[in-house]
């Protein structure tokens, strides 16, 4: 089943296209890349299907539905959410209120009714911090729910940003760039909870720059370059398809 | 029976409050002078004030300098409702909230797609245009003359034949204690929910927010008319109190004050605000043994000195002693992270790389 399709789409920023005519399917409950040099577009298609941008033209859909032009509220009610490329925590607040600020957008309780309290908004609370918690477990930040977020190391905050993503139960998870400034180890880490992910029925869509981290896990690779779609297809036609090792030798910073 | 958590929960959110009653029950045979009841009396409007400004400043992160005009509204819509119209004291109060929560909402709604210091602006803007609609619109207000004879609330029976008798001051330090008492358990209630979450998401990443669900702007409408309402509500007590009300009562001022109640008591923290109030109200008050010409001196001095070394507010100094103490005394696990704005001394996070 495709849970995502991408029609045609082109983003501009003023002169610049950024995204240029590009089509893509995300299959339900696998995991695609979505790969190119620096600068080819990739986290502009994020923040198109994540609503934080909305395209200059093309559609969008998402669940069979027309989400073109929906916003990053609405599509993270439709059970779209992301991380950011560059960090984008709730730095003073604590790990734990960052992944239950997340849960409570799933939650089936309107904040507003905590006002009035109860015995069901109650329940609905210690549900959500539960969640929360079973959040920061699956990526191993169980034990330091009680710091502030910006006293985690690099590698954390990253994992807290993809716990906090999926308190919202997602169905559509986008992640950007989740290995950048990671070690191998924590890299390795990272390949076991994306698994992890992947195997709750989440859908993964994933930028990365980490070739090895790319083939060890997606089933499914986009490939753009200057804001164009340049291949598709498995990790293993992807590796010898000849447009992309060009698109890439140009590239010396990939190693 | 209580489990020993939920009774531990019970008496940190319900000691407070004792405490207060308390206070304010024996405070008008502890403090008899008429001068020193008429400053509990304003110091408690101002807790409420300073309150509902850090909902907005503290708890949302949006500069809004204005809130001074909603205390003008709410205690101009009472006195004009009560005089001119002869309305009950407790409709005109309800109507003055209401009024000011509505002109709180129509700001919001104008400026918010501003922030910083263009958000600052505009609503100081605001607070101007206020004062000068109180001094010019004179069909209504009286301009510079005032409103003389506003009533006083009602006199409310006690049961056992007497009544609480709004001629005297001590009636007044009764209401407005219960008022603010009310408004802090109200407020608590917000910010320790959801919704104080969905406020704090706000202030620190508008973006990440809307990314989690939350509509954003609505929750800052929310802060601001919540605000506001506060803050009219107030002004209808304080136009029931003061008898008499005049534009000069509402100038820039009064506003930047109650930023400075916040910011000096602990903005983002529910207690700090209360403190600020508190002591922004009684110390210059003290102050003016000291002489009217060092009196403003020593009270810009003492606001700069709290500014530049304790910049989480007089809350910080608390906080900042407790854990030096527990450190040096024995090893404890990490302190839960304190609710500041993170304004303070947040520690930078690295640059993406790529
Ligand atoms: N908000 C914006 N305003 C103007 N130009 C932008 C904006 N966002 C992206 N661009 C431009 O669009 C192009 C694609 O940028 P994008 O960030 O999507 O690349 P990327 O593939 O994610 O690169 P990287 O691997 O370096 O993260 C770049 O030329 C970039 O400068
Ligand atoms: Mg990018």
């Amino acid at each position: 089943m495709t849970l995502l399709e991408v029609t045609n789409v082109t983003k501009k920023f003023g002169g610049v296209t950024a995204i240029d005519e590009v089509s893509f399917r995300a299959e339900a409950g696998r995991v695609l890349a979505l790969i190119g040099p620096n600068g080819a577009g990739k986290s502009t298609m994020f923040n198109v299907i994540s609503g934080n941008y909305a395209p200059t033209s093309g559609t969008l859909r998402f669940d069979d539905r027309d989400v073109t032009g929906a916003n990053s509220v609405a599509m993270s009610r439709l059970g779209v959410s992301r991380t950011f490329q560059k960090i984008r925590l709730f730095k003073a607040l604590s790990v734990m209120d960052n992944v239950v600020i997340g849960a409570q957008s799933s939650a089936p309780v309107a904040p507003w009714r905590f006002f009035f309290g109860g015995g069901a908004v109650r329940a609905a609370a210690a549900e959500t911090r539960k969640h929360a918690l079973e959040m920061l477990d699956l990526v191993g930040l169980g034990d330091v729910g009680d710091v502030r977020a910006d006293t985690l190391s690099y590698g954390q905050q990253r994992m807290l940003e993809i716990a906090r993503a999926l308190a919202t139960k997602p169905r559509l998870l986008l992640i950007d760039e989740p290995a950048a400034g990671l070690n191998q180890a924590e890299a390795d880490g990272l390949v076991r909870r994306l698994r992890l992910i992947r195997d709750q029925g989440i859908t993964l869509m994933l930028v990365e720059h980490n070739m090895d981290l790319v083939m060890d896990i997606a089933e499914d690779i986009v490939v753009m370059n200057f804001g164009k779609k340049i291949a598709q297809g498995a990790p293993r036609e992807i590796q010898e398809n000849p447009d992309v090792i060009r698109a890439y030798l140009g590239e010396e910073a990939m190693a | 029976m209580f489990s020993s958590l939920a009774r531990q929960q019970w008496v940190r959110s319900s000691l407070p409050v004792l405490v207060a009653a308390v206070v304010i029950m024996t405070a008008p045979s502890l403090v008899t002078g008429s001068f020193w009841q008429r400053v509990i009396i304003l110091a408690l409007f101002n807790v409420v004030l300073a309150m509902s400004l850090n909902l907005v400043i503290g708890y949302t992160g949006l500069l809004a300098l204005g809130h001074g005009a909603f205390l003008g509204i709410g205690a101009y819509t009472s006195a004009v409702l009560t005089t001119t119209y002869e309305w009950a004291f407790w409709a005109a109060f309800f109507v003055a909230g209401i009024t000011a929560a509505a002109c709180g909402l129509l700001l919001a709604v104008i400026t918010l797609r501003l922030r910083g210091h263009y958000l600052a602006i505009a609503t100081l803007g605001f607070a101007v245009i206020v004062y000068q609609v109180l001094m010019n619109w004179i069909d209504v207000t009286r301009g510079p003359l005032g409103i003389p004879g506003i009533p006083t609330p009602p006199n409310i029976p006690l049961g056992n034949g007497t009544e609480l008798d709004f001629g005297l001051p001590a009636a007044h330090i009764y209401l407005a204690g219960a008022f603010a008492i009310v408004c802090y358990v109200l407020i608590r209630r917000i910010v320790n929910s959801p919704m104080g979450d969905a406020l704090r998401a706000v202030r620190e990443d508008e973006i990440s927010a809307k990314s989690l669900g939350i509509r954003t702007f609505a929750w800052k409408c929310f802060a601001f008319t919540v605000a506001a309402f506060a803050a009219g509500l107030t002004g209808s007590l304080y136009a029931g109190y003061m008898g008499i009300l005049e534009p000069s009562a509402f100038v820039l001022t009064v506003s930047f004050t109650l930023l400075a109640m916040v910011i000096v008591g602990g903005a983002g923290t529910l207690v700090g605000p209360v403190i600020g109030a508190l002591v922004l109200t009684i110390v210059p008050e003290a102050l003016r043994e000291v002489g009217p010409e060092y009196r403003m001196i020593l009270y810009g001095l003492a606001l700069t000195l709290v500014v530049l070394f304790f910049p989480q507010g007089l809350v910080g100094i608390g906080a900042a002693l407790r854990s030096r103490f527990r450190s040096s005394s024995r090893s404890k696990p990490d302190e839960p992270p304190s609710d500041s704005t993170g304004t303070g001394f947040a520690k930078e996070v690295p640059v993406d790389a790529s």
